[in-house]
């Protein structure tokens, strides 16, 4: 039970650091590690649907790869749900969440 | 199987073996693709359209009602296209030579994953993909053809970079 808490921890605050810059986005798009897509495939992706610049597409694809998840993109609930339909698309593990 | 960077696009070359084989694994994936061909409790079917929602079943079921039937169409689309330019079924397979745009690079790359995800899933690929390939494996066929399909979009996600 030890080892789930601290990273939820860790994502709260990150949450809480995204809710005080704008208090009405407080849902995100999450992306979890699998053994099947290819890291070159994975960054490629966070450029292509979020138009990242390639450093920051390669450093989430890196925190998805080592801590099983990253958050890629907040903001309104719509907006997130399609994000993740758009990530499904490309056959990435994505999920909505309200950062709460 | 070659690729080459050309300009935004590729240039994708295949043995004769190796058109029939991917058009076969096309083939494949476009019947799993069909509308109730997947039992929604086969793991591929959880892999090709997941959940959108982890802790959530009233907003999953609602997500799912949204989006699965365009996924699905977006899927089957993107792999008819693909099996279209691997060419018509013959008896003996020749080898082709298939050329991409930008749009037709991204789309090999989604479909290639597709069908990665759905050979991956069935040979349960874990964590430490081991690529050595052993005589009297029974899943032996399914191991090399998820080998060479992962090197083949491997090679593909390379040539944008060579491209640019």
């Amino acid at each position: 039970m030890a080892g789930t808490l601290s990273p939820r921890r860790e994502a709260v605050e990150e949450v809480e650091e995204l809710s005080a810059a704008d208090p009405d986005r407080p849902w995100m798009t999450i992306v979890w590690d699998d053994p099947i897509n290819l890291m070159s495939y994975v960054t490629h992706v966070f450029m292509q649907v979020f138009g990242y610049p390639k450093a920051k597409a390669e450093k989430l694809m890196l925190d998805v790869h080592h801590l099983g998840k990253a958050v890629v993109s907040s903001g309104p609930r719509e907006r997130m749900e399609l994000d993740v339909v758009t990530l499904h698309g490309y056959g990435l593990w994505a999920t909505v969440q309200q950062s709460d | 199987m070659k690729v080459h960077a050309d300009g935004p696009g590729a240039r994708l070359k295949f043995s004769g073996p190796e058109a029939a084989m991917l058009a076969g694994l096309l083939d494949e994936l476009i019947a799993e693709l069909l509308p109730d061909a997947l039992d929604r409790a086969d793991p591929v079917h959880e892999r090709l359209f997941p959940s959108g929602y982890r802790d959530d079943a009233d907003s999953e079921r609602t997500f799912r009602e949204l989006t699965e039937t365009s996924l699905r169409d977006e899927r089957t689309g993107r792999a008819e296209q693909c099996r279209a330019e691997v060419g018509v079924k013959r008896s003996v397979w020749r080898s082709c030579e298939v050329h991409l745009d930008a749009e037709g690079v991204e789309r090999w790359m989604r479909v290639l994953n597709d069908m990665r995800l759905v050979l991956g899933t069935r040979l349960a690929i874990g964590d430490e993909v081991d690529y050595r390939l052993e005589r009297g494996d029974p899943q032996l066929r399914e191991r090399a053809r998820y080998v060479w399909l992962t090197a083949l979009q491997d090679s593909l996600v390379e040539s944008l970079t060579e491209g640019t």
